[in-house]
């Protein structure tokens, strides 16, 4: 074969509308190409990345006390264990929760002020739950009775079987 | 827009030096350099994203890796980043070859070749081995303390490179940091250096042309004193020719490209990536195997016994380096084509076919132990049993363990599937007055625990068991006191075997291992005498 021919000519062996068009096929089908490897891709590390954004938790009732220990009328903190997963792990940790009990009836409160999240306690003298943060007060039922605190107090789901008193301490929305 | 960026960034430029190029006249073995550059990236994509959810230690890696597969896509995505190493490890390899047969390491591309040796031997040795490890199962411990051996064989470092490597003073969470920082962190630094002189070093020169034969383009060029400047003339005026890198060039590689990806996309998918059972340094049955690139230096080993090893451990490994680093300095000159330079050709097709024998010998050379199936479920709850809830600080299990509960030896006979789930949620539910507390265990755990202790007595065997061991099985075997040991010992076979596959075993032992002596017994004994026999035997621990 001889080279020179080809050197030569000014453009290659293809004339220039040909070779114009064969060029913006190729240039579209190579973007189609990373596009459908891009997708395939980006969908799948996508929906691995914002995965947790609607990973729902799993109803995980705990037993925390038989009824009867419970004093009727009068708030009570109890402490309990609670394993929780955590990714592949499963933590265990001490929790604490408000009851009141009114007979058979049994509300569980979430122990953290509706404001900021700071720990509460119950003053039997004046009957009113004292946040020490922002002197928020509320009612033996939850109620905000002045303070900043924008809702009453959280409560978790209770119920009572066989005489135990179990709760699901789910965070409440909104908490901090 | 394009004025903008040529304002800013100089786009025309690079457009004209990058895109624009044009490139001589290539085939379809050209895409290779292309694939590894897209496998490497997608290497580093998927191993981002799967280093959110991993845990390098020793108590965390392997459920860490399980808990990445219950993600979504995170199966999937591990998958990839598995299927697409094996590939990257064939790409580079293939590479290689092309570039050695077609001669392209030659004048003026000996550095390109350099960094393609080290990118080479980092993304096999460096990357395969260190990522190896990262799942903490049998095979990623078992691989590392083979690897960590041959290192210290080395002469005079060989020990001061184990220790190094190592971290610690055995296998364990030292090593697995340094494993996951090396992978991670240092590999990637040092690839993205050796990648991006690589890359640089291609564009600068330009693509190698396709090898001619002597007689023809290149011909005139040999015994000439300025054979280097004919070349390079050579060269542009088969450039003058070629056609413009973008598109028609990566058009061409995208297209293998997206083939390559799909084949890779479709492995996650089907074959996904095996987990085996975790690292247990105290397991006596499990056959280490190296990755199926490293069988050939499997196999080598083989050959060479006792003080001669150290040919196959240093001295192979060291020439076979030199030979692929001081190449372009050996073969030098205008001759490219493989045919104008038989004696580097054959060396090539003679390690070539080295390595792939030895290799398909590996393979095929037979596993010393038996294959033991494990049930990754029992073995969790095993795991669980021990070091998470500690019930043998109460329950005994053949006799080790506290008094304070009752033994459990033979719990899985005694008790249902679903009596043992209520127990471990609320023991004082199914006993009550127990003194078990109640943990607080989470259904997951409660489901694997139970997977164990069923486990425990390898299930219920009747009374007429021993008998019918006794009456067919007791002239040739023995457990425990009974029978003869004229085959093999029957006493522990329950802790290696699993109770299906000793029934399947004594119905049709050639069926299981084709060079087994025994008789089958199907149609001797009925069905559910073999599953009786079996559960026994399964039960002797």
């Amino acid at each position: 074969m001889d080279s020179k021919y080809y050197v030569s000519g000014p453009v290659g062996p293809k004339p220039v509308p040909d070779g114009m068009s064969r060029r913006s096929f190729f240039s579209a089908m190579t973007i189609i190409l990373g596009g459908v490897i891009s997708s395939v891709l980006g969908f799948n590390l996508g929906r691995y990345f914002i995965s947790p954004v609607w990973a729902t938790k799993k109803e995980n009732w705990i037993n925390i006390s038989l009824l009867e220990k419970i004093p009727n009328g009068i708030p009570t903190s109890v402490n309990y264990i609670q394993r929780k997963p955590d990714g592949w792990m499963a933590n265990e940790g001490v929790d604490t929760v408000w009851f009141l009990r009114q007979g058979n009836k049994v509300i569980a409160f979430n122990p953290k002020c509706t404001h900021l999240g700071c720990p509460y306690r119950w003053d039997s003298e004046k009957d009113v739950f004292v946040c020490p943060c922002h002197t928020a007060l509320f009612s033996k039922t939850g109620e905000v009775l002045s303070g900043p605190p924008p809702r009453p107090l959280d409560r978790y789901p209770v119920k009572t079987e066989n005489g135990i008193v179990k709760i699901l301490p789910e965070p409440e929305e909104g908490e901090i | 827009m394009k004025n903008w960026l040529d304002e800013r960034i100089g786009w025309k430029k690079i457009k004209e030096v990058l895109l624009d190029r044009k490139i001589p006249r290539v085939t379809s073995l050209h895409t290779l350099g292309s694939i590894c550059l897209f496998l490497f990236i997608l290497q580093v994509i998927t191993g981002i994203f799967l280093a959110m959810n991993y845990s390098p230690s020793p108590d965390h890696a392997y459920d860490s890796v399980r808990y990445i597969s219950e993600i979504p896509g995170g199966r999937f995505l591990r998958g990839l980043h598995f299927w697409s190493a094996t590939a990257i490890v064939i790409g580079v390899f293939l590479h290689m070859l092309r570039v050695f047969f077609m001669g392209s390491y030659k004048f003026p591309r000996e550095a390109t070749w350099w960094t393609g040796v080290g990118l080479l031997l980092i993304i096999v040795g460096g990357f395969g081995f260190t990522g190896y490890l990262l799942p903490w199962d049998q095979k990623a411990y078992w691989a590392t303390v083979v690897g960590l051996n041959l290192a210290k064989q080395m002469p005079y470092l060989g020990h001061y490179i184990a220790a190094i490597i190592r971290g610690g003073s055995e296998i364990g969470a030292v090593t697995l940091t340094h494993f996951y920082a090396f992978h991670v962190l240092l590999l990637p630094a040092i690839t993205m250096l050796l990648l991006g002189s690589h890359l640089f070093l291609v564009v600068w020169h330009g693509i190698s042309s396709l090898p001619e034969r002597t007689k023809e383009g290149s011909g005139q060029l040999i015994s000439n004193d300025n054979w280097k400047q004919k070349v390079s003339d050579r060269y542009h005026e088969l450039k003058s020719q070629g056609k413009p890198f973008f598109p028609y060039i990566v058009y061409k590689d995208m297209v293998a490209i997206t083939f390559v990806f799909l084949a890779i996309v479709w492995l996650a998918m089907e074959k996904g990536v095996h987990l085996e059972v975790v690292a247990d340094p105290t397991d006596k049955f499990y056959n280490p195997r190296p990755e199926w690139y490293f069988l050939f230096l499997f196999q080598l080993l083989k050959y060479f016994p006792g003080s001669f090893e150290v040919l196959a451990i240093a001295v192979i490994p060291v020439v076979l380096i030199g030979f692929l680093v001081l190449l372009p300095l050996i073969d030098r000159g205008p001759k490219r084509h493989p045919f104008d330079r038989p004696f580097i050709t054959i060396i090539g097709v003679i390690g070539l076919t080295g390595m792939i024998y030895l290799g398909i010998e590996g393979y095929y050379s037979p596993l010393t132990n038996p294959i033991i199936e494990k049930d990754i479920r029992v073995l969790d709850g095993q795991r669980l049993f021990f070091e998470n809830f500690r019930c043998q600080s109460c329950h005994s299990i053949n006799g080790r363990g506290g008094v304070f509960g009752p033994p459990l030896d033979t719990v899985g006979l005694r008790r249902s599937k679903d009596w043992l789930a209520e127990h471990f949620r609320d023991p004082e539910k199914v006993s009550p007055g127990t003194k078990m507390p109640n943990f607080g265990m989470l259904d997951n755990e409660v489901a694997v625990l139970v997977a164990y202790t069923s486990s425990l007595g390898g299930g219920p065997f009747t009374a007429q068991a021993p008998a019918l061991f006794k009456d067919n099985c007791s002239d040739c075997h023995k457990v425990g006191d009974m029978g003869e040991a004229l085959a093999s010992d029957l006493s522990g076979v329950g802790q290696y075997r699993e109770q299906g596959w000793i029934a399947k075993y004594i119905e049709n032992p050639k069926k299981m291992d084709p060079k087994a002596e025994m008789e089958g017994f199907d149609g001797i004994l009925t069905k559910e005498q073999i599953e009786d026999l079996s559960r026994y035997l399964a039960a002797q621990r």
